[in-house]
């Protein structure tokens, strides 16, 4: 576009070129910065209308799904179902999420293993661009589902999280393809659209939980009842706050105070919640974690007998340490730490949540 | 813990460590050195995760690769500070040389009590499957405790680090039978341990699905438990 200006003066070519560039972009505001892309990102999975198939690839796994999105009278309704294997299906209408299962899958049973119960209502903070204690970068474009997109690499400042590889519609800022990264550059799970659909009005029946007798369906709900000043409080604090909760009638009057030691820096607590075990009188308590990008859980719960000192798990990028804790408790409890964070990481979450009276290294 | 057992350790885990840092693990283990088992589980849990290795999931305990290491009897091995040198099975084996080889056997039985669930690392790109990474199943009773630490025997096999020794061997029998000794109600604690562990991942997806601002993206985590059986 310069060249049909070639007697332009220097200063001339740098305001139009500049105006020209500012009429282009007027549409994505500040389309060079990684944060602005991030919030359209954000934004569009909330609130477009889409349609497709995606294919996720988790722990040596390669899974595919099928989803539909939609506001609809202000309400987010949003459909998965997956196309492989044992048919499950989850709704979402507004708050309320229902998980479709059929008799017989193993999610039942898991389901009911541990204490189910209404969900926390989040007090996560409302991030603006990139949290804290990442980097990003806009690294090119690529294609994927057919669609133009930005590509934006993410890495984390230190080691005690994953880095990420983001690929968002060109037009929409619609998440396209996704990459969870370990320290080693690896993919752990990679989430990409195969065939997507954007903004073109949606049936309401591919909105719908199936129906049928035999199907088993449990809902999610959330629910207000933490206590806002737990939030984003000294993540210590926040645990000894929760656990004086946790000692209300609801535990029968024996809870025990207990004390994250250690959580990554940036990370703040997200929510926390007691779940009451059905058949028994104890309690689950369960905190979450975000850093803004990825999240770990806390469970607390009195600890069965005959249980190893410590179990890890893995699956993909999600990993497990469970860990039992005897000090200073008239019996054993059992913590276990959940999240997309590195093995090292929810160990070290895991053997710094102690009884507070047992504090003090 | 100091600075320098910790270096040990790390030689140790390296297969670098000399008869001093040797000898300073093997003093340590005597004196009851708190967190030894826990910071040795959790440099192989590091170790594993920078190598991606599943070989190495299956815990290593500290005992074999000293075995492996080839210690020296006498770097200070007192008795019955390790724990577990009280075995039934063949007393005259716990005199001599043979001591040795039972008594770290049985801290390897004490250590593995830190148990791997994984049953689903990443595995895809090594070249050898492995039943360690992809689920020993924990449901055989007979087979309960002792995953835990067959694998890690296994793991030392294909290394050949174990050595065919008469205390190689012996140790072997000696933790196989006390694992059959701890019984069914220890498998049964697994399969429990384990339902927790995969029942907690599941609520953590639920309760990033409700709450995170990608939508149900999460709850993609779920498709991959069928796998898991």
């Amino acid at each position: 576009m310069l060249a049909v200006r070639p007697l332009a003066c220097r200063s001339g070519v740098m305001v139009s070129s500049t105006l020209l560039l500012l009429a282009a972009l007027s549409g994505l505001a500040r389309a060079d910065d990684p944060g602005a892309w991030l919030d359209r990102m954000h934004t569009a999975l909330a609130e477009l209308s889409y349609q497709g198939e995606f294919s996720y690839y988790h722990g040596g796994e390669l899974a595919s799904l099928s989803i539909a999105h939609a506001v609809v009278d202000g309400v987010r309704h949003e459909r998965l179902v997956h196309l492989n294997g044992t048919p499950r299906e989850v709704v979402r209408h507004g708050d309320t999420v229902t998980c479709v299962l059929h008799p017989g899958d193993r999610l039942i049973d898991l389901e009911q293993s541990v204490p189910a119960g209404p969900f926390a209502q989040s007090y996560g903070r409302v991030l603006d661009g990139l949290p804290e204690g990442y980097q990003a970068t806009l690294v090119g474009e690529d294609r994927i589902a057919g669609r133009t997109a930005v590509k934006l690499r993410i890495d984390p400042e230190s080691a005690d999280r994953y880095g990420y590889r983001l690929w968002l519609d060109h037009e929409t800022a619609l998440l396209l393809r996704s990459e969870l990264l370990d320290t080693a550059d690896t993919a752990l799970e990679i989430f990409q659209f195969v065939r997507i659909e954007i903004g073109s009005p949606i049936d309401t029946v591919m909105l719908e939980a199936s129906v049928g007798d035999h199907l088993v369906k449990h809902e999610l709900v959330k629910r207000d009842r933490v206590s806002p000043d737990w939030v984003g409080r000294d993540p210590r604090q926040a645990v000894g706050a929760f656990a004086s909760a946790s000692s209300s009638p609801m535990t029968g009057g024996d809870g025990v105070e207990w004390e994250a030691g250690w959580v990554p820096a940036g990370f703040a607590m997200a929510s926390a919640d007691i779940r009451r075990v059905p058949s028994r009188t104890d309690s689950v308590a369960n905190l979450v974690y975000s850093d803004g990008m990825a999240t770990f859980s806390v469970f607390l719960e009195r600890a069965p007998a005959d249980l190893s000192p410590v179990h890890v798990a893995r699956h993909g990028a999600t990993v497990a340490v469970m860990r039992r804790v005897m000090a200073e408790t008239p019996e054993p409890w059992l913590v276990t730490v959940v999240g997309e964070v590195p093995i090292e990481t929810a160990e070290r979450v895991a053997e710094h949540i102690r009884p507070r009276s047992a504090s003090g290294d | 813990m100091s600075e320098r057992l910790r270096e040990s350790l790390s030689a140790l885990m390296d297969d670098e460590a000399d008869d001093l840092e040797l000898g300073r693990i093997l003093r340590a283990m005597d004196s009851g050195e708190a967190d030894l088992a826990t910071t040795w589980s959790r440099y192989q849990l590091v170790s594993a995760v920078l190598k991606g290795s599943p070989a190495s999931v299956g815990m290593r305990p500290l005992a074999l690769d000293l075995e492996a290491a080839d210690v020296d009897s006498d770097v200070g091995h007192a008795d019955g500070v390790i724990g577990i040198d009280r075995a039934p099975l063949a007393p005259e084996a716990a005199r001599g040389r043979g001591r040795r080889a039972l008594g770290s056997f049985a801290v390897a039985a004490s250590i593995t009590a830190v148990a791997v669930v994984g049953w689903q690392w990443q595995s895809v790109n090594e070249g050898e499957p492995t039943q360690v990474a992809s689920g020993a199943p924990m449901t055989a009773p007979e087979k309960g405790p002792a995953t835990s630490i067959l694998p890690a025997l296994r793991t030392a096999d294909q290394r050949g680090l174990l050595q065919a020794s008469e205390q190689g061997r012996f140790g072997r029998d000696a933790v196989r039978a006390q694992s059959a000794a701890a019984g069914a109600t220890a498998a049964a604690a697994e399969v429990d341990m384990r339902q927790r562990v995969e029942a907690y991942m599941i609520r953590h997806a639920e309760h990033n699905a409700l709450h995170s601002r990608s939508g149900m993206m999460p709850f993609a985590r779920m498709a991959a438990f069928d796998g898991a059986q």
